[in-house]
């Protein structure tokens, strides 16, 4: 932990002194920097896809919504990232259309659980 | 992938800064201008790897 967070300052104070010289390095190094953190991230959630797909031996639920889930936690995982460098070089408005395609990519995703949660209803009714 | 790569952005940003302003000053704006670009594309040249490589292992984590 002590790794990203040193990695977090160190990147921090170089972008801030490069954009203090008046160019657009300080957008490069953010960048850099997230992409680093992104790494270590990254290690880490395999560990958590690890520990739910050992979750499936527990519980009956069929495999094809883990994978869903799955799928739904990396668009997420991914948008947001990318909307957070967009936004941190100052175009909201981009970082704003990336949020907007990735829930509509995750609504996407999500509909075969919606179709199974209505058969399930209509089938009680 | 560790800390040298942003060690070695910053130093390029520095001496891309510092290479702008000289030959800024000596009357020469094309050079000035070229340096900067050489700059961004060294420098993009570093970055895009490591994006593409994690964006390929997230890709093959979470089935997307």
């Amino acid at each position: 932990m002590i790794k990203i967070a040193s990695i977090g300052i160190i990147t921090v104070i170089l972008a801030v002194f490069c954009k203090g010289i008046k160019n657009e390095y300080g957008i490069y190094l953010a960048i850099a920097g997230c992409v680093m953190l992104l790494y270590l991230a990254v290690n880490r959630l395999s560990g958590i896809v690890d520990i739910i797909s050992s979750f499936k031996g527990y519980i009956t639920i069929d495999n094809l919504y883990i994978v869903i889930l799955l799928k739904m936690l990396g668009i997420a995982f991914v948008a947001e990232v990318s909307a957070a460098i967009c936004r941190d070089a100052g175009y909201s408005s981009v970082s704003s259309l990336v949020e907007l395609i990735g829930k509509l990519s995750i609504l996407l995703t999500s509909a075969p659980i919606l179709e199974a949660l209505l058969d399930t209803v209509f089938s009680i009714i | 992938m560790s800390i040298s790569l942003i060690f070695k952005i910053a130093a390029v940003g520095i001496l891309v800064s510092v290479l702008s302003q000289v030959l800024k000053h000596s009357g020469r704006e094309e050079q000035a201008f070229l340096t900067s670009l050489a700059g961004l594309i060294l420098v993009l040249l570093w970055i895009i790897p490591y994006i593409a490589e994690l964006f390929e292992t997230i890709q093959e984590l979470f089935s997307l």
